[in-house]
């Protein structure tokens, strides 16, 4: 039995086992390059210091899979000028309010009387929109394929008619492609987000090994997860391999949640999507499907934003960090004009954004 | 966005027109898929890409790149798609193949022409040999194919300068290889094309792998090199705002006159 079914996901010396024995591995070539797509995985890394446990050799790129930085600034706009709409309520999770916009944040919008309230699961909004039957509420809905597990159950359930959904959620596979498609040969391997694997299971990333013969591993997010998975690509890449392989057993099967996956595709269709400062990607972002259309948000209301959208201000290098093509510490406003308390960039806002997860615990 | 190939005994044609020159993507893949069907054709012995009609190529397509949500990103994937195409003719060991510019080319497009072994132009026609005009730093294998023509120097003036040249002066330095008049370029170019395939050509052949010898182990280094540069460039102000001038300045019978004449008109 594998690793990935045991306990010992916390264990600090099952931690430095597996540090050792990456080690082994990273001597026998000049440099390792992997990429995680999961914000999860960054956050982590940085809080449990795993890059200092790896060889210099072995360099871990954090990707575009912070599910607050790539909601497009088009979809905030939007969120802003719903929320000052008379008799509107814009419900949402906590980062998002303080996501700069193109002209404002939620939580700015709020200061000056937007209203704008924060929860904690999609229940709340239930229950929110039950408290207040007067009033209407949007959910301002962002994550990947887990949290839009829950959208979906939520929007199958018999719900307030005062309750709308502004949809901004994201599907994972299609920014892998994307990000095959401007590859520069230097990335080696990928670890794959475990959460999003346990809904999807593995299928939906098999053309890694068929069209790019690219070593990719589902991995959890406990330190031994992570270290885990990051052998696991080191194993494929030392013995020649390119698989899609699930080192997260205990908790994503390698043919997902087939009843929740079921029920997205029941609500859910797959169409193009921003991604903010990245690219359109076709087949990335979740809408309703006809028969939920009287959920969308965007078909009750007909409020826009009076102003074209701008992803980030001149010199923020978000989109670029997000691609793995540059570092928080290349971008000339980090720990400068943007900061956790003055984010200028979606990544400086979340835990899970790699610019707050190097400001707060990189130490740099 | 016409792509034709077309095989008349050892020779290989083939014809792509683009509006404007302008090679997208999906052109880029096209035509690559063609040049390879030629390429793998024993009784072709001698490829000639001919281009279009008004143009032999410009490069990538900087008008779909503009109308991209983000243009730094289709501008990485069509830069990769015309290197593909251009990597293809480099590896190409077994024919010879022959550029003949019946229009004129820019940037990209010269790359194009440089990658091939021979390259012929229709006289008076203007070659724009450079990137920095479109704030971009260069692509499509010229730090390796400009140098290796006209020498380190010229490469330096062509590219830095950002003029453009005559075919005149482009076959005084080594770029092409010969104007050849209007009226008779076809005629002229496929008899020189059928006299090469014909008379020793192994021995031609030989020549080509010992002149490229070293040039393709070196490709991927420097493809790597100038894609990280123009993925910088892309991303600057400097991109978007020459960019979008092109775009509004093409339209325009001055931009016309420079891009087939020259700066001053002539």
């Amino acid at each position: 039995m594998g690793l990935e079914y045991l306990e010992g996901f916390e264990d600090a010396a099952t931690a430095q086992t597996l540090a050792r024995e990456i080690g082994t591995l990273a001597a026998k070539r000049p440099q390792t390059r992997l990429m995680h797509l999961c914000g999860s995985h960054e956050q982590a890394i940085n809080e449990n210091t795993l890059r200092q446990l790896l060889p210099d050799s072995v360099e871990i790129v954090p990707g575009p899979g912070c599910p607050v930085c790539v909601c497009p600034v088009e979809d905030i706009d939007l969120a802003v000028t719903l929320a000052r709409e008379p008799g509107v309520t814009l419900l949402t999770f906590g980062d998002m309010i303080r996501v700069p916009g193109t002209v404002e944040s939620l939580a700015q919008a709020r200061k000056e009387g937007a209203s704008v309230q924060v929860i904690y699961s999609p229940l709340d909004a239930i229950a929110k929109a039950k408290e207040a039957p007067e009033q209407q509420f949007v959910f301002f809905s962002v994550g990947f394929e887990t949290t839009v597990a829950g959208v979906a159950g939520l929007a199958a359930a018999k719900l307030p008619g005062n309750l709308t959904f502004l949809m901004a959620n994201r599907y994972m596979p299609p920014v892998l492609r994307l990000l095959m498609e401007i590859h520069d040969q230097s990335i080696q391997g990928f670890l794959l987000p475990g959460h999003a694997a346990i809904i999807t299971g593995l299928e939906p990333y098999r053309f890694m090994e068929t069209e790019y013969k690219l070593p990719c591993a589902v991995a959890g997010f406990e330190p031994v997860d992570v270290l885990y998975g990051i052998l696991g690509l080191m194993r494929q890449i030392d013995q020649g391999q390119a698989k899609v392989e699930n080192l997260f057993k205990r908790l994503a099967k390698d043919e997902g949640n087939q009843a929740a996956w079921g029920l997205i595709n029941r609500v859910f269709e797959l169409g193009p999507g921003i991604w903010r400062g990245i690219d359109k990607i076709p087949g990335s972002a979740f809408r309703l499907k006809a028969d939920y259309a009287h959920l969308d948000a965007l078909k009750r209301f007909a409020a826009r934003p009076a102003y074209a959208p701008r992803a980030h201000p001149p010199g923020c290098q978000c989109h670029r960090i997000m691609l793995g093509e540059k570092r928080p510490t290349d971008c000339a406003h980090f720990k400068k004009g943007c900061t956790p308390n003055n984010p200028l960039g979606p990544c400086m806002v979340s835990v899970e954004g790699t610019c707050y997860s190097w400001f707060r615990f990189s130490g740099l | 966005m016409e792509i034709s190939g077309k095989i008349l005994g050892p020779l290989g044609h083939l014809h792509f027109d683009a509006f404007n020159g302008a090679m997208d993507l999906e052109h880029c893949q096209r035509l690559l898929t063609a040049y390879q069907e030629l390429a793998e054709t024993p009784q072709v012995k001698v490829i000639l890409l001919w281009g279009g009609e008004d143009f032999f190529s410009n490069g990538i397509d900087l008008v779909s790149i503009d109308q991209q949500y983000n243009p730094a990103i289709l501008a990485y994937k069509n830069l990769r798609g015309l290197n593909g195409l251009i990597r293809a003719i480099l590896s190409t060991p077994d024919k010879l193949v022959l550029a003949a510019l019946g229009g004129p080319a820019a940037a990209g497009g010269v790359m194009l022409a440089l990658a091939c072994d021979l390259r012929y132009a229709r006289a008076g026609l203007v070659l724009n040999p450079h990137y920095v005009n479109m704030g971009l730093s260069g692509s499509e294998f010229f730090s390796l194919l400009l140098p290796r023509a006209v020498g380190q120097g010229w490469a330096e003036k062509l590219l830095y300068e950002a003029q453009p040249i005559s075919a005149e002066l482009a076959c005084r330095i080594g770029l092409l290889h010969g104007e050849i008049d209007g009226a008779s370029f076809e005629k002229e170019i496929t008899e020189r094309a059928a006299f090469l395939a014909e008379n020793n050509l192994q021995a031609r052949l030989a020549t080509k792998r010992l002149l490229n010898r070293g040039l393709l182990e070196r490709l991927d280094e420097a493809e790597q090199a100038e894609l990280r540069a123009m993925k910088d460039c892309c991303n600057e102000p400097e991109f978007n705002e020459a960019r979008r001038a092109f775009i509004k300045k093409e339209a325009s019978p001055q931009f016309a006159n420079i891009a087939t004449k020259g700066p001053r008109g002539t």
